[in-house]
């Protein structure tokens, strides 16, 4: 019996540092070896896809066409996103579905790039509809509407979920970045 | 690193570093959308991709209006990817600012937490000395508590005490504080004023699991020091406080079986211990169990129980021993990994990989191991990440051809716009009108210069009469005639004199309007001349950069592959040494399993003997 009572003090009197108690972060050479290995493999891999993801970027969409829609929340506590249908000149150009774990994030304050296309110089239109669980849990569907106009340059938008404290209601805005 | 870890990073390292180096973001605010689609990522826990979106934004010149958060930020997402040497890295160029003591103090922070985590703990101390005071709250508390780790690891107790003792936050950070002080003061030898901490802890109200966990801990090892002690009573009433379900309960079982024990209760160790037998045999508090409660049922003198017991813990310590030794044949054969991650065999389903699942827990237990198979399984995902590329870029090649082609087709065109031939007889038309327009514009301008068509044609049939009346029908004849034809002609030339003023504006303006559309024409030749450069420079780039990236696709492939072999080598390392020390562990309670039998039988023969 003692011998187990002094084991288990050995191991319970470490310290604690959160979630569990620590264990000896001391490692042996070919762990750390293999460590360094690993890790040098992750920052090459990590460059290469930066590249990539900038060659994709400018090849298929173009900085004098690229169109850019994002989408942000402010709070939140008004509303319960479960999806974004996002239209451009009449046409639907994605209806995303959330998961609870993306909402959080959103609510975070992470934005989303909903939408990454291309589009004509000129005049158009931008419809959102948000749909979701409004005040008191009951159903909830809006509308915002902007009209833009693009450039030679890409164009960013961003679509806002806000909290109108003084209406208790969610308010939806867009706003156009330079 | 294991997830638990990560999300430990998550909370307890990485969050504060954005929160408090960075107070003034907060949601709605936000300054640049390529930092907030980063964030995104990380709140998601999608280290990889968030790492990628942040360094491509900063590569394009992103994200200028958070000056070094994205730097921050990049240093926190890599500790959270497993990547302290790329984190290091770039804290310390974050250091070469004295200005800005925020950034500074926060940088060497996380450099500080980064080396305590990698066990550098003399590195951690320097790093920690650095910080001065323009931490927050939570990151001055951060600190302090971080200061006591690294003491305590380097054993120099009282500094520990010291760095610890400010902390009096009653929540989650001061509870943290108050546990480590409690064995900063066991292992300098101040046991009362430890055990004291930890009666409070023990006592102390959680709201979530976390903290439940800490007080159930914190009761556990004021238990056992108690009962160590000679205390036994107070021990129990110390682990009777520790949950019924969790992490710590069956420690706290077998413990408080031991204290009734002590206590002259061989009985009431029983039901504690009764109930520890009936749960999962690979926790080692219920492999000890199994030979405790013999123990006690021969203190009570029940030996023919005692022994039916040591017989049942024989039975369980073999069949232990027997899943054991089918998990280490498993390993050898090389299921490990299969039974690790069951989707890395392609859907193929090991024969008896059961034997292994069963015993993961065992594994994973292990921080170590964990971290290890979490790095396993990040380059499962880098090996499927360059595979997914090498599918992508063979399309983007594809498309590149494709535009290509269509810009050869369209070449023709193009070209024979660009020879400048039309614009230059167009030119040439355009000088002869100017230098008929200056004769028009000059004092002795030549008649009818500016006369249009009909007044042309009616000045030939003119002509034409004149020449009539000359060869057929002088004056005298036909006076009438003459005099008729003279009037008309003079008309015209009356006409052709008095208009010739506004003629003369109409005409420069005209000349005007087409040096305009001379001078359009080419801006456009020059356009179209650029995006012809351009188009082909822009092919041959976009051509070039798919070549050269494409080409470091195959070896990093096989650099992730060696790897992997290598990682999952060092896991079955891992779990056969893990494995084989359970089994020796097993073998010794067999032994005694067997030994607490022949006890009892001798004893039994000598009751025997003696009743004889």
């Amino acid at each position: 019996m003692n011998r187990f009572i002094a084991l288990f003090l050995l191991l319970a009197t470490s310290v604690w540092i959160g979630a569990q108690a620590a264990e000896s972060p001391h490692k042996p050479p070919q762990e750390q070896a293999l460590d360094t290995q690993v890790e040098s493999l992750k920052k090459s891999v990590l460059e290469l896809n930066r590249e990539l993801f900038i060659l994709e970027e400018e090849l298929l969409f173009p900085g004098n066409t690229q169109v850019s829609v994002f989408l942000s929340m402010d709070v939140g506590a008004y509303f319960k996103l479960d999806s974004v249908q996002l239209l451009i000149d009449d046409k639907e150009l994605t209806n995303y579905l959330y998961t609870e774990r993306e909402v959080k994030a959103l609510q975070r304050g992470g934005t989303q790039r909903l939408y990454l296309g291309n589009l004509k110089s000129g005049s158009h239109e931008l419809v959102a509809f948000f749909v979701g669980k409004g005040p008191h849990q009951r159903d909830y569907k809006r509308g915002a509407t902007v009209e833009f106009t693009k450039g030679v340059g890409p164009k960013f938008i961003e679509l806002k979920i806000v909290d109108s404290e003084s209406a208790q209601q969610p308010d939806f805005t867009v706003r156009e970045w330079e | 690193m294991p997830l638990s870890s990560r999300l430990y990073l998550l909370l307890m390292i990485w969050f504060p570093a954005v929160v408090a180096a960075a107070p003034q973001t907060q949601p709605g605010e936000l300054k640049d959308l390529y930092y907030g689609e980063a964030l995104y990522q990380l709140y998601q826990q999608h280290y990889f991709q968030a790492i990628v979106h942040l360094l491509s934004a900063q590569r394009q010149g992103h994200m200028q209006a958070y000056g070094d958060e994205p730097q921050l930020l990049l240093g926190g997402l890599y500790l959270a990817y497993g990547m302290p040497d790329a984190a290091e890295g770039l804290f310390q160029r974050l250091l070469n600012d004295p200005n800005r003591p925020a950034i500074h103090d926060q940088a060497w922070l996380q450099m500080a937490k980064s080396r305590h985590r990698r066990g550098q703990e003399a590195r951690a101390a320097e790093a920690l000395a650095q910080i001065g005071t323009a931490l927050t709250e939570s990151g001055q508390l951060e600190r302090l508590s971080l200061e006591g780790l690294v003491d305590l690891e380097r054993g120099d107790n009282q500094q520990a005490l010291a760095a610890l003792e400010p902390i009096t936050d009653q929540e989650r950070w001061g509870a943290y504080a108050s546990y480590n002080r409690a064995i900063a003061l066991l292992r300098s030898g101040q046991t009362k004023a430890g055990l004291e901490i930890l009666e409070r802890l023990g006592r102390q109200r959680a709201e979530d699991e976390e903290m439940k966990a800490l007080r159930d801990r914190a009761n556990l090892v004021r238990g056992y020091l108690l009962l160590e002690s000679g205390q036994a009573a107070q021990g129990k009433t110390a682990l009777e406080r520790v949950r019924l379900s969790g992490l710590a309960t069956n420690q706290a079982l077998l413990g408080v079986g031991w204290a009734s024990l002590r206590l002259h209760d061989p009985q009431g160790a029983l039901a504690p211990w009764q109930e520890l037998a009936k749960r999962d045999a690979r926790d080692p508090a219920v492999l000890e169990v199994l030979l405790a409660i013999p123990y006690a049922l021969s203190q009570l003198q029940a030996d023919s129980q005692a022994l039916d017991y040591y017989q049942q813990a024989i039975d369980r310590y073999n069949q232990e021993i027997g899943r054991l030794d089918q998990a280490l044949r498993g390993i050898r054969q090389g299921r490990l990994m299969a039974a690790l991650i069951p989707d890395s065999g392609k859907g193929r389903q090991a024969p008896a990989e059961n034997d292994i699942t069963g015993l993961l827990p065992l594994l994973l237990s292990k921080n170590r191991f964990q971290e290890h198979l979490q790095d396993y399984r990040d380059l499962v995902a880098l090996q499927a990440n360059l595979r997914e590329w090498v599918d992508k870029i063979g399309s983007y090649r594809a498309m590149l051809q494709v535009r290509q082609a269509a810009y050869q087709a369209k070449l023709p065109r193009v070209e024979a716009s660009l020879s400048g031939q039309t614009l230059a007889s167009l030119e040439d038309a355009q000088a002869k009108l100017q230098q008929r327009f200056d004769q028009a514009k000059s004092p002795e301008e030549p008649p009818f210069i500016l006369a249009n068509d009909k007044e042309l044609r009616l000045l030939a049939r003119f002509d034409k009469i004149d020449r009539l009346f000359a060869r057929i029908a002088p004056y005298q004849e036909l006076p009438e005639q003459h005099e008729h034809a003279r009037f008309l002609r003079g008309l015209l030339v009356w006409r052709t004199v008095t208009e010739h003023p506004a003629r003369l504006w109409e005409a420069e303006k005209q000349l005007r309007e087409l040096a305009r559309a001379l001078q359009q024409a080419h801006q456009q030749q020059a356009a179209l001349q650029r995006a012809e450069h351009d188009s082909k420079g822009r092919v041959q780039g976009f051509a070039d950069r798919i070549e050269r990236l494409e080409r470091q696709i195959p070896d990093l492939l096989n650099r992730v592959q060696r790897t992997q072999a290598d990682q999952a080598r060092l896991l079955r390392q891992m779990a056969e040494q893990a494995l084989q020390g359970r089994k020796s562990l097993l073998h010794d309670y067999l032994i005694q399993a067997r030994f607490g039998v022949a006890s009892l039988l001798d004893r039994s023969s000598k009751t025997e003997a003696g009743g004889q």
